[in-house]
């Protein structure tokens, strides 16, 4: 079509073709990647160190008990070398930190067993709670919230923000005894204690796991939920929402693919904090149901003195946490190119 | 002659032969509105009573001021009037189709395909997360039913016939990577995609460059041509519809106060509202004449020479000379990123300057540091207007205080004299004392206006930077602050530079003019001779692409014959 009255370049720019913008888009994705990673290292570094500091100012020293009570100074003082303990500080964290990333996280003190074989016996426990929790709120909060903001002002918003706001009130372990006082007791259909692994019998670790990841999710279905539906809100009322009703999309399309991918972000965010919570609520969660989880493990090993397992569960949890952030930062960079422009 | 008095009765009279010709009505109304009246939730009237018809091909222009019930009109009859907003009343008739009770699955067949629109602040009508080149494909692929390689050919031609030459570029760019005028394109093209019947414009130009105002408003006048498309065109901007538009409608406060084709609106307005909207115009078009001017004569009192200065790395300001005289009025103008802003920016201290000097008053202002620049700071001998007013006073405070917080960071106690000069300061710009006690939020826009330049005026400057005082405002109280700010030149010897992209106010108030264009003055000189007869083509394109009222434009051959 020759139907250019005037030239009228819109902007007189150098030449631009959708190979260099391509390229200009692919390489702000990586900066953003490349930020991402530039924060989370330092924090892990901050993290572990201080994790490390918290056993040297605990004052447990490991030499005495393991020379008995008999033993002669000289004796122990040997124990405290052959363990490195007579090191400055900044070396020991060094020679720590050293083994963490080699995947050495130090032996118990207490049995000797080195506490990265600890932790892995007990890490799928808590991982199955603290993922089925995750999964139910996902599925949940966001549905919620997605039902509530579409609907904003409604009956049914309102009943969703009234059931958040009162459900995110009450503490997990509460949760947890009114599941158990309906579910064990009454009806008899789930175990209150105990855990099966998945792989020996997939609906005994169903059927055990169930009531610990629902009495933890609720907190992040009513958090997840109140976010969405304030995001959703906002997002609906923008006017490129008007602009492609206009355009004649359709109410799902215009929801699911342009209204959900710019009102997320804050829910993304939210979900990012929650994963810390989860992983704490466990300990008390794995206490309350009598599972030998990684939170119940740190939280005897803590009773016992045992240092390097206490620390070697700091640090996984750390990595977990530090994990799960970086993916929604990442997954946020993706989604919405113009907030990540900003920072 | 005589048909010129009144537009409708003699419109008849000409039709009346064409009728032996063609036994029925010219066209059947391609959009018929019928006693439209639209509602707040609580009952009030945002719009009443407003009919009009528009014939297939027609193209209708709907002129008023911001909050006169325009936008709302078309946004009822695109069914996305903002939540709360109803239609109470009336019907809207859309070819054979009532769009008043149109269920949710009828509408999507209309939308987009037979009826589309763009809007104001085009870039925010683009989801930002996704490359506008795949928002033009779901447009078009929900449109008309194509593939993906005929759909995404579909766009990138579309995109060529907006007049992008990188469209290979554009369609892969986000929406936030656009210019306004760019993004105004895409949605254009977006608009036109499927081939629409009609396409509403809802101030779809506003807020944009003079000569992208241009580019854009002669885009959608070529595709209207080319595409037989029927147009409404809504602007606050009297000049800018009566360019492309052969019928007007003139709205106030909900209600048409005139209506007509264009010519015999503009020659011969009906209500007293339209008669102070062209004669606003008339008294700051370009073609009119400029207040009296003052000798330029004079020992300059702000001096810049062979100004740098820029953001980092980046130059914006590249070798600027200016000069000013006491009372004098300088205009700045030039398009969006031309560096207007920043020049003032860097005159009143806030960026530091790359090299050349800016003296005031014989003295050295570039690169003063802490102390002496906080004390010429206090001193008050520079102040600053900002563009937006309402942003630029803090929503917290009073007027009055806002007003006196200089005086009172000037270290002055006495009570009775800060009054005072709060009382003097309103007084020159006509603002009602008993304002002086609301928060911002509680003043028009006008009114806002005046209380920032209140509060420049009562720390007594020598020099006032002006950054678009006059752009938020509608066309009567534009002309209130131009000709306050003229009687401060003239009265108390106020020296202003003033920025405006509307270059009928430049043209109204400025003494001399200077245009600024990538970040170099191109030409400078009196007003009116720059204006008239504009040496550097730059200057030319700009002034070119300002809009006039048409009848000025057809005054000539303005005998009505046949419409």
């Amino acid at each position: 079509m020759t139907t250019i009255s005037e030239p009228a370049p819109p902007q007189a720019a150098p030449i631009v073709t959708g190979r260099t913008i391509r390229l200009r888009h692919g390489k702000a994705l990586l900066r953003h990647v490349g930020g991402t990673l530039g924060i989370t290292l330092p924090v892990f570094f901050i993290a572990t160190l201080i994790t490390f500091l918290l056993g040297v100012v605990s004052g447990l020293d490991p030499a005495a008990g393991i020379a008995g009570d008999a033993a002669s100074p000289e004796t122990v003082a040997r124990i405290r070398a052959d363990l490195g303990l007579d090191q400055p500080v900044v070396f020991q964290y060094l020679h720590w930190i050293g083994g963490v990333l080699r995947g050495d996280l130090g032996t118990s003190w207490f049995n000797g067993v080195p506490a990265s074989e600890l932790i892995l016996q007990r890490l799928p426990i808590s991982l199955s709670i603290a993922g089925v929790a995750l999964l139910v709120g996902v599925v949940f909060g966001l549905g919620l919230g997605l039902v509530a903001g579409v609907r904003h002002g409604g009956r049914l918003d309102r009943a969703i923000t009234l059931f958040a706001a009162l459900v995110s009130s009450l503490p997990p372990f509460v949760v947890a005894f009114v599941l158990i006082l309906i579910f064990s007791l009454w009806l008899g259909w789930l175990p209150s204690s105990g855990y099966v692994p998945f792989a020996d019998d997939p609906i005994g670790w169903l059927a055990a796991v169930s009531i610990p990841a629902v009495a933890l999710s609720v907190d992040v279905v009513a958090d997840l939920a109140r976010q969405l539906r304030t995001g959703l809100v906002v997002a609906l009322s923008e006017n490129y929402v008007t602009g492609a009703v206009v355009r004649g999309l359709s109410r799902r399309r215009i929801l699911f693919v342009h209204v959900l991918r710019n009102a997320s972000g804050p829910a993304l965010t939210v979900l990012a904090l929650k994963v810390p919570m989860l992983i704490g609520g466990a300990v008390v969660t794995e206490a309350i149901f009598n599972m030998p989880g990684m939170g119940k493990l740190a939280a005897d090993s803590a009773l016992r003195g045992d240092v390097p397992v206490v620390q070697g569960t700091l640090v996984v949890s750390i990595l977990l946490i530090l994990a799960c952030n970086m993916c929604v930062n990442v997954l946020l960079g993706v989604l919405q190119p113009a907030a990540r422009r900003r920072s | 002659m005589t048909q010129a008095h009144s537009g409708l009765p003699a419109d008849n009279v000409v039709t009346l032969g064409i009728r032996h010709r063609r036994p029925e009505p010219p066209a059947e109304p391609l959009l018929s509105v019928r006693n439209l009246h639209v509602v707040t939730a609580q009952g009030r009237e945002l719009v009443r009573d407003v009919s009009f018809e528009l014939a297939a091909g027609g193209t209708l222009g709907i002129v008023g001021e911001s909050g006169s019930g325009k936008s709302l009109t078309c946004r009822a009859i695109l069914d996305v009037l903002p939540p709360g907003l109803n239609v109470a009343s009336g019907s809207i008739r859309f070819g054979d189709v009532d769009l008043s009770r149109l269920d949710a699955a009828s509408w999507k067949d209309l939308r987009g395909k037979a009826l589309s629109a763009v809007f104001q602040d085009p870039g925010s009508y683009l989801n930002p997360s996704i490359p506008v080149g795949r928002q033009l494909v779901e447009a078009i692929r929900a449109t008309l039913r194509l593939g993906r390689t005929a759909a995404r050919d579909r766009a990138l031609e579309l995109l060529r016939q907006v007049g992008f030459e990188d469209a290979d570029a554009v369609y892969r760019q986000y929406p936030f990577e656009l210019s306004g005028g760019m993004a105004q394109r895409v949605l254009i093209a977006i608009a036109i995609c499927a081939g629409p019947r009609l396409l509403i414009a809802d101030e779809a130009t506003t807020a944009l460059d003079v000569t992208v105002q241009a580019e854009v408003l002669d885009l959608i006048d070529r595709l209207r041509r080319e595409q037989a498309l029927t147009l409404i065109l809504v602007s606050h901007d009297l000049a800018v519809v009566s360019q492309i538009c052969e019928h007007v409608i003139v709205m106030r406060d909900g209600a048409i106060v005139d209506a007509g084709p264009t010519r015999s609106v503009l020659g011969n307005p009906q209500s007293a509202y339209t008669r102070s909207l062209i004669e606003d115009h008339a008294v700051h078009t370009i073609d009119s004449a400029r207040p009296a001017s003052v000798s330029g004569k004079r020992t300059p009192l702000l001096a810049v020479k062979g100004l740098h200065a820029g953001y980092g790395i980046r130059t914006v300001i590249e070798d600027v000379d200016l000069e000013l005289a006491p009372g004098e009025i300088l205009g700045l103008i030039g398009e969006t990123g031309s560096g207007k802003t920043t020049l003032l920016r860097t005159i009143l201290g806030l960026i530091p300057t790359a090299s050349g000097t800016i003296e005031l008053d014989g003295a050295r202002i570039d690169g003063l540091k802490a102390g002496p620049l906080r004390e010429l700071r206090r001193s008050g001998t520079l102040q600053y207007v900002f563009q937006d007013p309402l942003r630029s006073l803090d929503p917290d405070l009073t007027i009055a205080a806002s007003v006196t917080e200089g005086l009172h960071l000037r270290g002055e106690t006495d009570g009775a004299s800060i009054a005072q000069a709060l009382g003097e300061a309103l007084q020159a710009v006509g603002l009602d004392a008993a304002l002086a006690s609301r928060l911002p939020r509680h003043l028009s826009g006008g009114q806002r206006q005046r209380a920032v330049i209140a509060r420049a005026l009562a720390l007594a400057p020598r020099v006032l930077l002006l950054d678009e005082p006059v752009s938020a405002l509608d066309a009567v109280n534009r002309l209130h602050v131009l000709k306050l700010l003229r009687g401060l030149a003239q009265e108390k010897g106020i020296a202003q530079v003033f920025i405006s992209h509307d270059l009928g106010s430049v043209a109204g108030i400025a003494d001399r003019v200077a245009v600024l264009y990538r970040g170099r003055i191109v030409e400078t000189g009196p007003a009116d001779q720059v204006l008239a007869s504009p040496s550097h083509p730059y200057t030319r394109r700009l002034l070119a692409a300002a809009p006039r009222l048409s009848a000025q434009r057809s005054e000539a051959p303005a005998v009505f014959t046949a419409h």
